[in-house]
C-alpha cells in the first residue's frame, strides 16, 4: 500500500515538474511584487471602498452610515463640485499647453544645431528638483516684491498684480508652476519617440512632394502616437492627482480658488477629520481615474489593430 | 540584653527593604510632544532634566512638532489613531472636543498636582481659563501650559513719522483705526500700497495669527455667536457678523485687503503700523526678527466698538493644554501628570522668559510680576473674553469662516449672502451624519 503511494506520488510530482516547474518559479519571482501592490495598493483602495461608507473622524471608531459620504458630496453646492471643475481646469490648463510646447521644443531640438545640449539640460533641470522646493521658489516668485511682478511691471504701469491672492489668477500661478517643471522631462520623451521614427519614412515623403507641414501630419504625429499616448495617459494622471503645489504654494485658496480633488481629500481627511468623507472623495477620482485608463487601453489597442 | 539591639536591627533590616523596593522600581519612559516655540522650549528642557533627577526611574523622550498648528494637530492625532501617540502632549484648547468625545484622553488627576479636591485644583487658576479645556461632562482634561489672547501691537516709530503719539491716539475702537488709517497709509507713484495703517489677520498658507480670534471677537463683542444657544444651527446670520464684516470689507477696499505677505511678517518688516496678535508675538517674532524694532512696540486693549457693544470682552481666547493619553499603562499615566505638574510649576518662569501664561492665580497675584510684565495688559484684557467656541467635529469651523472673508474680500460677495453659506455649512455640522 505505502509503495503504491508512493509511486502514485512519484508519477505525479514527475507530471507536475513537466508542466508546472516553470509556472512555479515565475510565480515566485513575481510573488514578492504581487504581495507589495496587495499591501501596498489593492488593500489601501479596498479599505478606503469600505470606509467612504462610514462616518469615521480618526480617534472613535467607524460607524456605518451606507452612502451618506457620497449623498452629502454630491448635494447642491458641496465644495466637490468646485473642486472637480478646478481639477478639470488645472488639468486642462497645464496639460494641454505642457503638450504642445514640449513637443515643440522637441521637434526644435532634434535638428542640429549648436548649443543644443546645454539648452537641453537647461529645459530638463525643473525635473530635477523636488515639489517642495519648487513650491517656495515660485512663491518668493510670485511675491508682490517678487522677479515676476518686477518682469510683467512695464506691462502693468508698475501695478502689482496679487498672483497667489487673486481667486482668478491664483490657479493660472499654479498652472504656470506646474507646466515649468515638467516640459522639459516630457520634451526628451518626445525627443526619443521623435528618433524612434526610422528615416525612410521622411524620405519617401519627400519623395512624394509632402510639404513641412504634411511630413509631420501624416508621418511625424501617426508614428509618435505611443508616445503621444503615454505622454497624455501620464500628464492626465499626474494632473487629476495633483496636490503639492496647491497644498504648500496657496493652501487651496483663495476661496477655494486652487482646491482641486487632491487637495479637498487631504483636507477632510486632516483638519476637518472626515476620514469617510475623504474616503468617498477618492473613491470617485479613482473611478474618474479608471475610465482614464480604459480609455488609454483603447487608444493603445486601436494603434496596434490597425 | 538581647532585646535591645534586636530591635534596631530589625529597624534597619525594614529600612533595607523599602530603599531596595523603592530602587527596584519598574523604569518608564514617557513620550512627551509639544508643538514648537522656541522660547519655551529651553525652559521645558530644564524642569525636564530637574525632573529625571528627581525621579530616576522615569525618562522622558521629549519631541518638538511643527509650529504650523495644523500639521502639528495632524500628526498628533494620526499618532493617537495607530496607537502611537505620546503619553503627554501640548495641544491648542480647541481640540478637547474631540479628543474628550473620542475617549482619547483622560481627565486631570488634580492629586498629582498636590490638590486634594477638583475643586481646590480648579481654585488655583484664574476664572474661566480652564473652560478651553473642559469637557461636556465638567471634568478638566488639560492643565494649560498656556492661556492667550490679542491685542493691538502699535509700531511707534510709523505713528511718529505720521505726527500720531502711539500712547494718545493708540486707536480704541475700531472705527478710531478706519480714521487713523488715512495718516499711516502711503502708497508709490503707481498706486500700490508701500506701508499699511492696519491690517486684518487674513487666511493664508503663512497666517500665523488666527483669522477667528480677531473676526470671531468682533462680533462677539456685537452679540454675534457661532451657534445658536443650544447648538442646533449656526448664529451667522446675526447682525453682528454682517456689521462686522461689512466693516473689515469697507477697510480693505480702502487701505489694502488679503497680501501674500501675511500682517505678522510685514508689521515685524516694519511695513504696517498696527497689527492684532499675541503676547507671544513680542519675543517670537519681533525680538527674535527684527531687534531693532522691538524699543518702539506700544501695545493697546484689543480695541472695541464705539456703539452697540453688547459684550465687552477682547478678543476670544485660545490655549495651549497638557493633555495624558488614555492608551497609556495606569505606570505611564501617573508618571505622565507628574511631569506635567511639574511643567506647570514655575508659571513665573514662563511668563518672565517667555511671555506664556500659566493662568496661576499666583502669578496674577504678584503685583510685581504683573508691573514688570509685557503680558499685564493681555492679562487685564482678558476679563470677560471666552475661549473660540469648539464642537466635536468643528476642525472644518476656520476653513467656513475663513471662506466667509474670502467670498467677500476677493469675490465682492455681500457679506449678508456670504455669511448665509457659511452659517448653511455650521448648520450642517452640526447634524449628526446619517
Amino acid at each position: 500500500m505505502t509503495m503504491q503511494l508512493r509511486r502514485r506520488w512519484s508519477r505525479w510530482w514527475d507530471t507536475f515538474n513537466i508542466y508546472h516547474k516553470h509556472s512555479l518559479w515565475g510565480l515566485a519571482f513575481v510573488l514578492p511584487g504581487v504581495l507589495f501592490f496587495i499591501i501596498f495598493a489593492y488593500y489601501p483602495v479596498l479599505r478606503a471602498a469600505q470606509l467612504s461608507l462610514t462616518d469615521y473622524n480618526l480617534l472613535s471608531p467607524p460607524r456605518y452610515i451606507g452612502l451618506g459620504n457620497y449623498q452629502f458630496i454630491f448635494q447642491e453646492g458641496s465644495r466637490f463640485y468646485k473642486a472637480l471643475v478646478n481639477t478639470f481646469e488645472f488639468v486642462g490648463g497645464y496639460a494641454i499647453p505642457m503638450w504642445i510646447l514640449a513637443l515643440a521644443l522637441a521637434l526644435i531640438f532634434t535638428q542640429d544645431f549648436r548649443g543644443r545640449g546645454v539648452y537641453r539640460t537647461l529645459y530638463f533641470v525643473p525635473i530635477v528638483l523636488s515639489e517642495t522646493v519648487i513650491s517656495i521658489v515660485w512663491r518668493l516668485i510670485y511675491h508682490p516684491q517678487g522677479i515676476m511682478n518686477a518682469a510683467v511691471a512695464p506691462l502693468t504701469g508698475g501695478v502689482k498684480i496679487p498672483w497667489l491672492t487673486d481667486s482668478n489668477i491664483a490657479p493660472i500661478a499654479l498652472i504656470i508652476v506646474a507646466i515649468w517643471r515638467v516640459f522639459g522631462y516630457y520634451m526628451i520623451i518626445f525627443i526619443t519617440g521623435l528618433q524612434n521614427i526610422p528615416g525612410e519614412y521622411y524620405d519617401a515623403a519627400k519623395v512624394d512632394g509632402a510639404n513641412r507641414w504634411q511630413v509631420f501630419r501624416f508621418v511625424t504625429m501617426p508614428l509618435l502616437r505611443p508616445t503621444t499616448v503615454f505622454v497624455v495617459v501620464i500628464t492626465l494622471l499626474n494632473g487629476f492627482q495633483s496636490f503639492v503645489y496647491q497644498f504648500l504654494i496657496t493652501r487651496g485658496g483663495p476661496n477655494d480658488a486652487t482646491t482641486t480633488l487632491g487637495y479637498l481629500i487631504y483636507e477632510e481627511a486632516f483638519p476637518n477629520l472626515n476620514m469617510g468623507r475623504a474616503a468617498a472623495i477618492s473613491m470617485v477620482l479613482f473611478a474618474m481615474l479608471i475610465v482614464l485608463t480604459f480609455i488609454q487601453l483603447y487608444l493603445l489597442r486601436q494603434r496596434y489593430d490597425t | 540584653m538581647r532585646k535591645s539591639w534586636l530591635l534596631p536591627l530589625l529597624a534597619v533590616l525594614c529600612l533595607a527593604l523599602s530603599i531596595t523596593a523603592a530602587g527596584a522600581q519598574e523604569p518608564i519612559t514617557i513620550q512627551f510632544w509639544s508643538h514648537d516655540y522656541p522660547p519655551r522650549e529651553a525652559i521645558d528642557r530644564d524642569i525636564i532634566a530637574q525632573f529625571e533627577q528627581d525621579n530616576p526611574n522615569i525618562k522622558v523622550e521629549y519631541t518638538i512638532g511643527p509650529g504650523d498648528d495644523d500639521l502639528y494637530r495632524d500628526q498628533l492625532l494620526t499618532a493617537l489613531a495607530a496607537g502611537e501617540g505620546p503619553d503627554l502632549f501640548n495641544v491648542l484648547a480647541r481640540s478637547v472636543a474631540e479628543l474628550v468625545s473620542s475617549g482619547a484622553v483622560v481627565p486631570v488627576d488634580y492629586q498629582a498636582f498636590g490638590f486634594d479636591s477638583e475643586q481646590a485644583f480648579m481654585d488655583s487658576y484664574l476664572e474661566g481659563t480652564l473652560e478651553g479645556f473642559t469637557g461636556d461632562d465638567g471634568k478638566v482634561y488639560a492643565v494649560p501650559t498656556e492661556v492667550g489672547n490679542y491685542a493691538l501691537f502699535i509700531n511707534g516709530k510709523l505713528f511718529e513719522e505720521a505726527g500720531l503719539d502711539p500712547v494718545e491716539d493708540a486707536p480704541k475702537t475700531w472705527e478710531d483705526i478706519m480714521e487713523l488709517a488715512p495718516k499711516l497709509t502711503k502708497k508709490d507713484a503707481s498706486g500700490n500700497i508701500v506701508q499699511r495703517a492696519f491690517d486684518f489677520t487674513y487666511p493664508g498658507p503663512d497666517a500665523l495669527m488666527s483669522p477667528r480670534l480677531t473676526y470671531g471677537a468682533m462680533a462677539y463683542q456685537l452679540g454675534g455667536e457661532y451657534f445658536n444657544e443650544d447648538k442646533t444651527a449656526g448664529g451667522l446670520d446675526h447682525e453682528g457678523w454682517v456689521r462686522t464684516l461689512t466693516f473689515i470689507r469697507d477697510y480693505a477696499a480702502e487701505f489694502g485687503g488679503p497680501s501674500l505677505t501675511p500682517v505678522a511678517a510685514s508689521f515685524v518688516e516694519g511695513n504696517t503700523a498696527m497689527v492684532i496678535s499675541g503676547a507671544w508675538y513680542m519675543p517670537q517674532e519681533i525680538e527674535g526678527k527684527n531687534p531693532d524694532l522691538a524699543p518702539f512696540i506700544h501695545v493697546a486693549p484689543f480695541p472695541r466698538w464705539r456703539e452697540d457693544m453688547v459684550n465687552d470682552a477682547g478678543s476670544y481666547l485660545f490655549g495651549y493644554g497638557l493633555y495624558v493619553n488614555s492608551q497609556s499603562s495606569p505606570e505611564e499615566q501617573a508618571a505622565a501628570w507628574k511631569l506635567a505638574a511639574a511643567l506647570s510649576s514655575q508659571p513665573e518662569r514662563y511668563l518672565t522668559e517667555a511671555l506664556l501664561l500659566q493662568p496661576r492665580t499666583s502669578v496674577v497675584e504678584n503685583q510685581e510680576l504683573m508691573d514688570s510684565s509685557f503680558a499685564a495688559l493681555f492679562i487685564a484684557d482678558m476679563q470677560g473674553s471666552p475661549f473660540t467656541p469648539v464642537i466635536a467635529n468643528g476642525g472644518e469651523l476656520p476653513g467656513i469662516l475663513n471662506r466667509s472673508m474670502e467670498r467677500t474680500l476677493l469675490e465682492g460677495m455681500d457679506p449678508a449672502e456670504s455669511l448665509k453659506i457659511a452659517n448653511d455649512e455650521i448648520t450642517a455640522l452640526l447634524q449628526p451624519p446619517s
